[in-house]
């Protein structure tokens, strides 16, 4: 890496280096890391058995000092988090601070304890840092996930986009694994944290003060030097762990006058951590990926193996033929021996002395993909991603200290008002239109429904989901306390320290699950995100659905999708929908992915049919909304594409007409005349009349009212067909007429009266005539016959 | 001899002989060049290298995943062979060629699957005059390109592999795993595999089905799919140098227009992965949208302009010959182009001049 640096730059960093970080002769012996570094661990480790120091100081909140007992304690199994939580009168703040088995800051910490002296946390607390920088509440947004190690710096600056393209590396990852990680540990660890200070030091230069001012870094460090300098005051060897990006940071001579505000209100919990949140992959800017992974390096290193990565490699491959052969596919260990085999084939081409991660991934695509990569060959892929972020989830020892979540829900009941001190069933009735406070206890109730704790349940109410009852304006519950539920809220405490925290988790990691050609699921998580009040998760909700609209192609669930987000549309200011712009657009962009889905109608399920010409409607209705757009040009294209399909569902057919000819694109002779043709078709085709009306009926019954021909049309029908067809016909039929309502249904009992020289009262009322009379008169007829014909006279 | 497509180690002799000289790197048992050169060959270097005090510049000659390009190599270099597979118009067969002319020194041995491809073919047959006249013996023995990379330790090429029928595709599974090949007819005739030996197939995805691979097959392979390149700007380059080699073959010096291609390359990969630029999602027609198809289609429209309208290419001719080029397989495709071109040209013909003339060639879609 040398040899890519201005030589004179580098003697200037190798001098600092030498003189002032990792100077073991010093009173402060500075260690710069990366977050979750298996190497960095390792040579933590060394420096500490050489160094001997009588503390350790670690870039951590300072608040959190009380913790350190119980993070290092045997009983505690990483992974682990400490939690932090402030609030603001406007808003929420919380961040988490995970730690692995080989994070360098817990290896810090459990060889303080083993070494028993004291580690020290001196960073400022989280609460303090967002306060004291000005632009403090824009950097963290509210209620996320937010990591208190945040790399975004250290790993997106120019310098390393170029050093990835010179390195063949396809991201920032593979090269810290190539450079750092799997050539560090054959280094010595003055070599090797000699080149993790120059990297870190190289990609800070690639920033302006101003940047590293705002994001508060230098607040930070001015504050750590505060604390070093305390340090140096009681103890003749101080070890610092912190990030390398702040190393240079804590050496640089800057004075500097720094307003650092106090906060009172933070809170701070030790907390289970688990594998899969702490996987950088899953979102949080922190730390490597592949946590098992590494986790399983961490250990062959311990182990002293020799070549650690190789051993895990084939620990994995191994992992992988089971897991594999578990979900029924067919691999063998030929294809693990195979892969092997290129893991290190592919490091000696990468120049790695070891095949890392992504050669393990490279081999694994190469050498267990059996045929063409697609969904069904992406099996081994997938496989091996979840085995290499790996489940498991940590533990802490008992402590006395609250858990976050259950104190945020009690807190929760106070302010609405729901009943905690005694067991048994309360009812709580919500007019969720006349008060504010009501629809906030109603978003609650909801979040605590969906979380699964079991303790309240809606008994009565609009139902948006389905639906259903929407005309309701007061929603019923009933609810009782019990320490079941707050066991649930524990487990659920993984998600989050609050309810709406852990709710926001929940329904991103459920969301995940949802197939993404399926909008409807999407848009009905996006609904009950907005019934539990979860606003700050609306946009990136809306874009997904949006995302999932344009990869669905089913016109049922597009229809589906388009109902949900109307609702949604309709009732934003219940919901209090900020932005409605956003559905909006949102509804735009269903609705034209509905309508070009509309000429692949041509040959649907016989099921389906009706579901469809119900969509077509609530589009046809949609489209008078939106006159003039370019929608629907696309709309009456699709239309008359599918009614040009010669063997067209006669309902469907129906109902396309009459669309057609309500929007003036045909003549609204046609309906009549398309009737016609099934009328006076082959015996066949007359049957499907009523099916055909039934589309039309459904669309513009109005035509009936008005159009004579018609009307003539099946009267003709009804008196042609044979009795076998007509006791065919008439369910359908009368089906067909179910779509009127009872005036125009007189209206048109009135034609047909005119039609046989009649009046409606005479044909509604006429009494039938009796059975025996008919046999009579059939009788006598017959009678009558058989006497002309003996006259021959017929 | 003046060819119409001369082979890639005559193609890029000059850039062979350098990095051959330049290679220091380990080699596998009868390899020209070692795993890293043959990757720099096929991806190009950044400096250029030096042979006999001459600079030769090695060019970038497969364009999509590097990391891919890598995996294919280290894999020739292991125990099972290589199968290429992807879309029509991937560049599959080129890369093949590539791979085989950087390892090999030779892209022509070479088996051409059909579907009258027979056993024969692949392992070896009779000069049967020889044969009547000495009796099974090795001058009577017609060698296939299989028996030939075994021989010499060379690799074997093997297009269109699923084209084949599946019996005759069987004969590959022994002869991959035990490297060796038994020649009953001849004493002692059994063929070991010099080292060296491995094999480069190439199947299309559209053929699926037709003579699907047995499983015991597919496992003596390392799969590698091969997806059509997704950035405009790296495909309108592509076509443009494409459709420039051809026209001047065919004799028609025309400059190309880059901004015909822009919306030619835009439209194709637009279509063919179902997103616009704009971040729409929009339907996707059943026939292939590969590079190689836009190609064709620019070179036509070049054609017919030149030869019928005496002026370079015009948007008509375009959209004429893109009918063609998109109604392959089913007839909703024209609807597919029809929506295209009613939902994101007309959109961008509110403001892009070029976009505006292709709107109004709607008329042709029909």
């Amino acid at each position: 890496m040398e040899s890519l640096l201005q030589r004179e730059k580098m003697d200037q960093i190798t001098e600092l280096f030498q003189k002032k970080v990792c100077n073991l002769q010093e009173q402060v012996v500075y260690i710069p890391v990366r977050h979750h570094s298996p190497a960095c661990s390792y040579h933590l480790q060394k420096t500490i058995t050489s160094y001997q120091p009588e503390i350790i100081l670690i870039e951590g909140p300072e608040n959190s000092n009380h913790i350190i007992e119980l993070l290092a304690h045997e009983e505690t199994k990483p992974p682990v988090s400490i939690y932090y939580s402030y609030s603001t009168t406007e808003q929420n703040y919380t961040c988490y601070y995970p730690m692995l088995e080989y994070s360098p800051e817990y290896v810090a910490l459990k060889m303080a304890r083993n070494l028993g002296i004291p580690a020290q946390f001196i960073d400022l607390s989280y609460g303090s840092r967002l306060e004291s920088i000005d632009e403090g509440h824009d950097l963290k947004q509210e209620n996320k996930k937010n990591s208190y190690h945040n790399e975004t710096l250290l790993a997106s600056s120019m310098f390393i986009t170029r050093l990835c393209q010179k390195m063949n590396c396809r991201n920032f990852d593979e090269l810290w694994e190539k450079v750092f990680e799997i050539e560090g540990i054959r280094k010595t660890t003055e070599d090797f944290f000699h080149e993790v200070f120059a990297y870190c030091y190289l990609s800070r230069m690639c920033y302006e003060y101003d940047t590293l001012e705002a994001e508060g870094n230098l607040i930070r460090e001015a504050h750590m030097k505060k604390r070093i300098a305390e340090a140096r005051e009681k103890y003749a060897k101080i070890l610092v762990v912190t990030g390398g990006f702040h190393t240079y940071g804590l050496l640089e001579e800057r004075t500097s006058a720094y307003q650092i505000k106090p906060v009172n209100s933070e809170q701070v919990y030790p907390m289970v951590y688990t594998f899969k949140e702490a996987d950088h992959l899953n979102g949080y800017a922190s730390g490597m990926p592949y946590v098992n992974y590494y986790d399983t390096v961490w250990s062959a290193i311990q182990k002293k193996e020799v070549s650690p990565y190789h051993k895990s490699a084939a620990s994995f491959l191994s992992h992988l033929l089971k897991r594999l052969r578990t979900k029924g596919e067919s691999v063998s260990v030929a294809d693990a021996i195979e892969a092997y085999s290129l893991v290190q084939g592919l490091s000696v081409m990468r120049s790695k002395s070891e095949g890392g991660a992504y050669e393990l991934i490279d081999a694994v695509t190469s050498a267990f993909t059996k045929g063409e990569r697609t969904i069904a060959t992406s099996q081994p892929i997938e496989t091996l991603h979840e085995l290499m972020m790996g489940d498991r989830i940590g533990e802490i020892v008992k402590n006395d200290l609250d858990v976050p979540i259950v104190r945020d829900f009690r807190e929760q009941c106070k302010k609405y008002k729901f009943q905690l001190k005694t067991t048994g069933k309360n009812q709580k009735i919500l007019e969720l239109y006349a008060k504010p406070m009501h629809r906030k206890a109603s978003q609650f109730l909801h979040s605590v429904q969906f979380l699964g704790t079991e303790f309240a349940m809606k008994i009565a109410g609009p139902d948006w989901v389905m639906n259903k009852n929407v005309n309701l304006i007061r929603e019923t519950w009933t609810y009782s306390y019990s320490s079941y539920v707050e066991a649930r809220l524990i487990e659920n405490s993984i998600y989050g320290g609050s309810v709406k925290e852990a709710a926001i988790s929940k329904i991103e990691a459920v969301i995940k699950d949802v197939p993404n050609h399926h909008s409807h699921g999407a848009a009905t998580w996006l609904l009950q995100a907005v019934l539990m009040g979860l606003e700050e998760l609306s946009i990136s909700l809306f874009n997904l659905v949006e995302d999932y609209v344009k990869q669905d192609g089913s016109f049922i669930s597009l229809c589906q999708t388009l109902t949900t987000l109307t609702i949604l549309h309709d009732q934003k200011r219940l919901f209090d929908l900020q932005g409605p712009e956003r559905v909006e657009r949102l509804i735009d962009e269903t609705y034209y992915q509905a309508v070009s889905k509309i000429y692949g109608l041509t040959e649907p399920n016989p099921d389906q049919v009706k579901g469809i010409v119900e969509n077509l409607k609530f589009l046809y209705m949609l489209s008078a909304k939106r006159k003039e757009t370019a929608q629907e040009e696309i709309f009456i294209d699709q239309l008359r594409e599918l009614l040009s399909f010669e063997e067209l569902h006669p309902m469907l057919e129906g109902a396309v007409t009459a669309i057609l000819c309500n929007l003036d694109v045909l003549d609204r002779e046609q309906i009549s005349s398309k009737a016609k043709a099934y009328i006076f078709g082959t015996p066949d085709k007359i049957l499907h009349t009523a099916t055909y009306l039934q589309g039309v009926f459904s669309i513009a019954r109005d035509v009936f009212l008005q159009d004579e021909n018609l009307l003539t049309a099946i009267n003709q029908l009804v008196s042609t067909l044979s009795y076998e067809d007509f006791i065919q016909v008439t369910p359908e039929l009368r089906l067909a007429f179910t779509y009127f309502t009872p005036l125009e249904i007189t209206h048109i009992a009135d034609k047909v009266a005119a039609l046989y020289n009649t009046t409606r009262e005479e044909l509604l009322t006429c009494q039938a005539i009796d059975e025996r009379e008919i046999i009579r008169a059939k009788k006598l007829d017959h009678a009558i016959k058989e006497e002309f014909a003996r006259w021959n006279l017929m | 001899m003046e060819t119409m497509k001369p082979p890639m180690e005559k193609l890029y002799e000059k850039e062979l002989q350098a990095l051959q000289a330049n290679d220091t790197g380990a080699k596998p048992p009868n390899w020209l060049l070692g795993p890293k050169s043959v990757r720099d060959f096929i991806l190009g270097t950044e400096k250029p290298l030096e042979l006999h005090g001459e600079q030769v510049t090695i060019s970038k000659k497969f364009y999509g995943d590097d990391v891919l390009i890598e995996r294919a190599i280290v894999a020739l270099a292991g125990n099972r062979g290589l199968m290429l597979v992807g879309e029509p118009g991937t560049a599959k067969t080129m890369l093949s060629e590539l791979l085989s002319a950087a390892i090999s020194g030779t892209s022509t041995n070479t088996i051409q699957g059909t579907a009258g491809t027979t056993e024969d073919m692949i392992k070896y047959s009779w000069n049967y005059a020889m044969l009547l006249d000495k009796g099974p013996s090795l001058e009577a023995l017609v060698p296939s390109p299989l028996y030939t990379g075994m021989k010499k330790g060379i690799l074997t090429r093997f297009e269109e592999i699923t084209r084949c029928p599946y019996e005759v595709q069987d004969v590959l599974i022994s002869i991959l795993s035990d490297k060796v090949m038994n020649i009953p007819e001849l004493e002692d005739g059994i063929l070991f595999a010099k080292p060296g030996f491995n094999i480069i197939a190439t199947a299309n995805v559209r053929d699926k089905g037709v003579n699907e691979m047995s499983s015991a097959l597919k496992r003596r392979f390392n799969f590698e799919t091969i997806f059509p390149i997704n950035h405009v700007i790296m495909e309108a380059q592509i076509i443009e140098a494409q459709s420039k080699n051809i026209l001047q073959q065919s004799g028609i010096e025309i400059e190309v227009d880059q901004n015909v291609i822009e919306v030619l390359a835009t439209t194709f990969l637009e279509l063919r992965t179902g997103e616009t630029k704009e971040g729409y999602k929009i339907d996707t027609p059943q026939t292939v949208m590969s590079t190689a198809e836009a190609v064709s289609v620019y070179v036509q429209s070049a054609m017919s302009s030149y030869f019928y309208d005496n002026k370079p290419i015009s948007l008509e001719r375009l959209v004429q010959n893109m009918l063609g080029a998109v109604a392959k397989e089913n007839h909703k495709d024209i609807n597919v182009l029809n929506t295209y071109f009613s939902k994101v040209v007309k959109e961008r013909a509110k403001e892009e001049g070029l976009w505006k003339a292709y709107y109004n060639e709607k008329k042709w879609i029909r």
